[in-house]
């Protein structure tokens, strides 16, 4: 630190101070501030002042829940939607209670098995994490591309294989799904379809060929909710990261 | 059945009977409590209102019971709440937003996630260092005032939370003028109002920082600024009492949704 009074000037410079009040300084720096009373007092300042503008400043433009409630029931109006859903992808906190309030709000049997109406008939499954498989499990079926990490799902008799897909453009992910029967005898009813719904609300759709194959491409890297929907089943997978 | 005729009782009655029908897997009709949820909210009548706490209290419950933010033994507390949102945020001029009894449940759910979800915030606002103690006692009596007017839990908390948002915007707004440079707004804005460290930062805009150790320069640069700035040190002070209550700032270079006109009530 150059402050005057420090026991070895220049050993620990005023970013690594301030990384050592953010908890992620090198061991020397810590030891430096350890045995440094100058260094150490400067440490407790900056903390302090850190401590401060977090407090005032946590999270004042994030929607309150109420708003963020409305956004996940769809009740905003079309520019405030585009708003929050910005700063849904910018604010961790938001992304994860938008995430949380969704799963909530979703499975409720009083809510969902409506007697009348278009929810009438549906069954819905939530799809458990069975385990991750090596790629090679994909080999030899409709994937294509060269997947790295492959996560297995079951939900009822159905197991779901997602991974990631070949080549997406820099900073964008991909998605390859495939969809088979326990028994072998999957049969995909025409029209069926695969959802990925972002944090942000936003939802892209791909259909499911009749031998279980889906895929996405050219996505936002984030934490997306899957839904398959196959006649009446509906297969949702809540949570599906998605790194570039 | 002519509903408008029918009486706040035996429409009540009769909504008791389609939901427990509805509970056993029966054919059921969903129009008596939807029409008991109408004459609540667009009538304001207070016997529909109490069908409506009446019957739905049980469902409440079990959604709060399972909501993993509320605390069991407060479970009544967090009941009361949820109709009290549910109330203030449901005007007659919203009710046609929702077509049907599912609807209007849904959102009643949506009211029970989100008072809890207000209150995690407020408790995790408040393991930082008071407002008080940054500010003096003027936000302080602010919250204690904007309670008294309202009288109720509910408004309370909403009007208190935007209390401290203000607050926060105010402050925004001061930095905002000391801080004109884009980077350096930034890298407040990501480390203080969305709590994010260096390394997300550097993560999140590369366009804007070269690694990690820039934001690390450019965030101690501008505390360093910050620390000594007049303008910051009067905002902190009782010196700021005359100016700091009208004082807005631009807006963030991101969101401002929370200065909506229509938020001060607590409803959206």
């Amino acid at each position: 630190m150059t402050t005057t009074g420090c026991i070895d000037p220049g050993t620990v410079t005023p970013e690594s101070l301030l990384a050592y009040v953010d908890g992620e300084a090198p061991p020397d720096v810590v030891r430096h501030v350890s045995l440094c009373p100058t260094c150490a007092a400067e440490a407790a300042d900056l903390a302090a002042l850190q401590r401060r503008l977090g407090h005032a400043l946590y999270r004042f433009d994030c929607p309150p829940g109420q708003t963020l409630g409305e956004y996940a029931l769809d009740l905003v109006a079309p520019e405030e939607r585009t708003v929050i859903a910005r700063h849904v992808l910018d604010c961790l906190r938001c992304t994860a209670e938008l995430r949380s309030l969704r799963a909530f709000l979703s499975g409720d049997e009083l809510l969902e098995v409506a007697p009348q109406g278009l929810l009438a008939g549906i069954r819905r499954t939530v799809a458990t994490l069975f385990a991750p498989s090596p790629s090679r499990d994909l080999a030899g079926v409709a994937l294509r591309g060269g997947p790295s990490i492959a996560q297995t799902y079951r939900a009822g008799e159905l197991t779901l294989t997602l991974a990631p897909g070949p080549q997406p453009r820099r900073g964008r992910a991909s998605l390859m799904g495939l969809i088979v029967r326990e028994d072998g005898e999957l049969e995909i009813p025409a029209g069926s379809t695969a959802r990925l719904l972002a944090p942000t609300g936003a939802a892209e759709s791909a259909e499911i060929d009749d031998l279980g194959n889906f895929a996405f491409d050219d996505l936002v890297p984030a934490t997306y909710a899957l839904e398959l929907q196959l006649g009446d089943d509906v297969v949702v997978v809540e949570d599906v990261p998605m790194a570039s | 059945m002519d509903l408008s005729r029918t009486s706040a009782g035996d429409l009540a009655a009769a909504c008791r009977r389609e939901t427990d029908r509805f509970r056993s897997g029966q054919p059921s009709a969903d129009e008596y409590c939807f029409e008991v949820f109408r004459r609540a909210i667009c009538d304001r009548d207070e016997a529909a209102w109490e069908a409506v706490v009446v019957q739905y209290r049980g469902v409440v419950l079990t959604w709060v019971q399972r909501h993993g933010g509320a605390s069991v033994e407060d479970a009544d507390y967090w009941v009361n709440r949820t109709f009290d949102r549910f109330w203030s945020a449901m005007r007659p001029e919203r009710f046609g937003l929702f077509e049907g009894l599912s609807r209007v449940l849904k959102y009643l759910q949506m009211c029970a996630a989100t008072a809890v979800l207000d209150e995690l915030r407020s408790q995790r606002a408040t393991a930082h260092e008071s407002l008080d103690q940054l500010f003096g006692t003027r936000h302080g009596a602010e919250r204690e005032s904007a309670g008294a007017e309202l009288g109720d839990p509910a408004g309370v908390d909403a009007e208190a939370s935007a209390v401290e948002r203000l607050a926060g915007q105010e402050l925004w707004g001061a930095i905002a003028a000391e801080v004109p440079e884009e980077g350096e707004r930034t890298v407040l804005y990501y480390s203080f109002a969305l709590g994010m460290k260096p390394a997300e930062i550097a993560g999140k805009r590369p366009d804007l920082f070269a690694g990690v150790p820039d934001v690390y320069r450019i965030k101690r640069n501008v505390l360093e600024r910050l620390r000594r700035s007049p303008a910051m040190k009067r905002f902190a002070g009782e010196s700021a009492e005359d100016e700091a209550g009208a004082r807005k700032g631009p807006p963030t270079p991101f969101t401002r949704v929370t200065q909506r006109p229509d938020q001060s009530g607590g409803t959206a």
